[in-house]
Formats: structure tokens, sequence, C-alpha cells
């Protein structure tokens, strides 16, 4: 099936008003970006149909029945969750993982999404360890300096307080530094 | 140590081992992620490279040998410039991040995850341009986490989050412009914000957070039509010398406390309508002069009149 030039390698994610009424959504659309934050975003045509999509990003994007998403596409739903990071999640709109679940490894957070809190953060769960670490990483870096070994339990409760953490986070933290 | 080239469909044997047989995204993504080396250099031709899963590499370049990334904008390697820059669009989902020790250069990015590009210790960015639109708070466009980076002759944009975030110490940001974001530049301590226009932030021109103990720069910038001009939320050890702050609307420069370190001088203070200052004593030098842009609104910050002291401090006439 022929690419079609005119849809392919190019990036519609932040002006997809267009598309939906296009009438030359056709052949096998390669290299190019749909992906939406809100669910299930309808924006082909309901009536698109035998186009093949290959090597885009879709996520979150409806496909209406009768087109072809190859494998080397995403085609993935997620949302924000209240750690305030996105998660891929389920068909009942349940978490499974973080996207940037690497991030959060290395991080040592929890990708267990029994871990989101039941609250909104106000600060992304990531941003808030990223922080914590710069700051400690400067606290111990000042007190090496001046001849000390140790954070003072004072400076600790600074920081635990600054960015919610747990004391479990904060041993965590201290490891990582 | 590799040079490798890049086109958005690839050619030939798409190994990489010239333009005649260039990598694809496919294959670029998986040699930067799995094989980049200290000193390998990617060329990537202009165009739109798709991300369908993060762009992440955990590999290190060295500080002697980094691992560069440079957008071309043809066969004979031309710095691409502009909207010829290649266009990594991460889309709603994804972003790029990348370890220690890379070089990025002429490339625009575009993203809404929490960052759109993200370097560790000792990463360059220049002459790139990254967008995030996500409207969830504090995600950042240029997001840098680590010592000893550079962000120079960049654009940084992020709706409702950091322009340009260097949110480890002693890095830099240098000629950029940081505008319509939450915060444009933000900084830690140590750290040096130079020549940067900033215009147009919901909170923060350029903030400031960490150390307080050590010296940071903030020099020679334009900061326009901000909430605040630029915060200290404690009180870091600053110089701040040589910036227009203008028309900011809540405040000029607001320090958390007033601390002895501290220089500030020949600022020129102008249209600030909630006030210059607080907790800084503005020094000998500063000045209350209209600006004479050229067109600040239509973000052309030219036309700086030359009897302010800025413009004389510059050479600007």
């Amino acid at each position: 099936m022929a690419i079609n030039e005119k849809y392919s390698y190019k990036s519609f994610g932040r002006n997809p008003a267009a598309l939906k009424t296009a009438i030359d959504l056709a052949g096998t659309i390669v290299g190019s970006g749909f992906s939406q934050s809100t669910l299930d975003a309808h924006i082909f045509p309901d009536t698109m149909t035998g186009v093949v999509f290959e090597k885009c990003n879709l996520d979150n994007v409806y496909i209406p029945p009768g087109n072809t998403v190859d494998p080397s596409c995403s085609h993935k739903r997620f949302a924000t969750q209240n750690d305030l990071e996105d998660w891929f999640i389920d068909g009942a709109d349940k978490p499974v993982e973080p996207i940037d679940k690497k991030m959060y490894e290395k991080l040592k957070l929890s990708t267990d999404p029994k871990d989101i809190p039941v609250t909104p953060l106000v600060v992304s769960v990531t941003r808030a360890r990223l922080l914590a670490i710069h700051q400690l990483d400067d606290v111990f870096g000042q007190l090496k300096k001046a001849g000390q070994a140790s954070v003072s339990l004072a400076d600790e409760a600074t920081i635990k307080k600054l960015y919610s953490l747990s004391d479990k986070d904060m041993v965590l933290v201290k490891e990582m530094l | 140590m590799a040079t490798m080239y890049v086109t958005v469909a690839g050619a030939g044997d798409k190994s990489g081992s010239s333009w005649a047989n260039a990598m694809g995204y496919a294959e670029f993504e998986t040699d930067f992620e799995g094989s980049a080396a200290a000193g390998d250099i990617y060329y990537v031709m202009s165009g739109t490279y798709t991300l369908t899963s993060n762009l992440l590499s955990s590999l290190d370049g060295t500080a002697a040998s980094m691992i560069n990334v440079i957008g071309v904008s043809d066969e004979s390697e031309t710095e691409a410039q502009g909207t010829d820059r290649p266009f990594f669009d991460g889309g709603a989902s994804y972003g790029v991040r990348v370890d220690n020790y890379w070089q990025w250069k002429n490339c625009r990015f575009e993203g809404e995850q929490t960052y759109v590009l993200r370097g560790d210790t000792g990463t360059k960015v220049i002459n790139c341009k990254a967008d995030n639109s996500s409207g969830t708070a504090d995600r950042s466009a240029i997001d840098i986490e680590g010592l000893y980076s550079l962000v120079f002759n960049c654009e940084g944009i992020s709706d409702a989050g950091y322009g340009i975030g260097m949110f480890s110490t002693q890095g830099q940001v240098y000629g950029c412009y940081a505008h319509d974001s939450k915060s444009g530049i933000h900084v830690s301590g140590r750290s040096s914000v130079s020549f940067n226009i900033v215009d147009t932030c919901t909170t923060y021109g350029v903030q400031v957070t960490g150390a307080t103990t050590e010296f940071g720069y903030i020099c020679n910038n334009t900061i326009y039509n901000c909430v605040t001009g630029i915060n200290a939320i404690a009180g870091q050890a600053y110089i701040v010398l040589n910036n227009q702050i203008v028309t900011n609307t809540t405040k000029g420069i607001v320090w958390a406390s007033a601390i002895e370190a501290n220089l500030f001088d020949y600022n020129n203070y102008n249209g600030n309508t909630g006030g210059d200052t607080t907790n800084v004593t503005k020094g000998s030098g500063a000045t209350a002069n209209a600006p004479g842009f050229t067109d600040a609104g239509g973000g052309d910050f030219s036309g700086v009149d030359s009897d302010d002291a800025f413009a004389i401090l510059l050479g600007v006439s």
C-alpha cells in the first residue's frame, strides 16, 4: 500500500482539528504523532477506513473500526494520577505502570499502583524526590566542607517536611547520594 | 567512538555508516539506548522524529569525550537552524532523557510529560528549542538534573512549569530565551544565569533555590512581563548585576531574606507595578529608565536606549 506522504513523518498532536474533516486519509501513514492527553480522543473521521498506521504515536487516540494499527505504533491509554505523573491505564481506566517506569526505578519509587496517593500531591512524586536528593546533596556537601560527616536531624526534618517524604523515603534518598 | 548518520526514514542498509546508509528513527533509537559511547556523534537530518516510547539512554559520555546529537540540514552537515532543526516529537506521552555528558545541538523537542528533554551531569544543550504544553503543574521543557551543565542559545517554553530548569548546582544558562512559562529559568546554587531574555511567565522570570552559602550570578538578563522578575526562595547568595527588570506585575526582585553576601547593582527597574524589590539593597548604580524596547509585546527586545545604564555597560546603542 502506498505511503501517504501528506500525513507521514508529521506532527499532528497539537493541531488535530483538521484531521476530523480530512477526506484524504488513506493508504499507509508512517512515523507521525497524533497522541492526545485526553482519553480516547476522536480526532479522525468516524467514517475513516482502510488506513494502515506504522511507527506512529496514537496514544489516547480512538481509531475507528476498519483501520490497521501496526505493532510498530504506540497505541496505549494513559492518564495523570494523584502522584502528578502519567501512568498507562487499562480498559477500566485503572493505572498499570508509570510511563517512565525506568525513572521511578532509578529514583527507588514504587511502581505499584496501590502506592499512588489517594489525594493529589502538590509536587509530583519524581520532582519531589529529585529536589530532595539535590537538597540533601547540597547539605552533605556543605557539611563535608565544614568537616562534619553527617546531616543533622533538624536538617533531615526540614527536608522531609518540605517534600512530604516519609521516613522510608528519607532512607532511600540518603542511600542514593 | 563512531560517527553515525540519521534520517527520518533511513536509507540503504540503515547501518548509519553514511548518508547513503543512514539509520531511520528505529535504528537510531536502538543504538542510542544500547550502544552510544563516549565520543560518538549522531548527525540527525532535518525532519520529524516521532517517539513511540520514551527515548532514554542510561549510557554516559565523559567530560573529555561527550556523546553528541547534532541536527543538520543537509548532507554536508550544515548545522540546522530554526524550523530546519530536526524535531523530536514526544507528543502527549513521551520524552527524551539521557544520563551523563551528552551534548545536544540544533534540535527541537515537544512533549507534555514531566520533561521534554532531560539530561544529567555535564549535559550541554546548544541551539535547541523545547516546548512542554502540559497543563499539569511543574513539568519542564529543558530539564537538567546534574552538575556542570550548560544550556546555551536555547528556547524553553513550559505552559505550567519550567521553561529551562537547572535543578542541580553549578549550571549555566546563557543566551537563552525562556518565555510563556510558569517559571522561565529555574536554577539552584552556584549557578550562572547570563544574557538571557525571559518574557511572560506566570510566577517567576528567574527562580533561585538550593544552597545558601555559595555564590551564583544573575547578570545581563532582560526579564519582562513576569509576575515576579527574580525570586529567591531563601537567602541564597547571588550577585545580581546589569539586568533589565521591566514590567513585572508583582515585584521586580524578591529575596526571601536579605543576606550580607548578596550584591545587587546596576540593574534597571522600570514599570514593576507592585514595586521594584523586597529584601534587596539596589545599589548606587541602579536606574529606573524606560527600556526602549522596539516591541517587547511582540518579542522584539532590541532598541535599548543609549542613555540607559544597562546599554552603556553593554556597549549597546
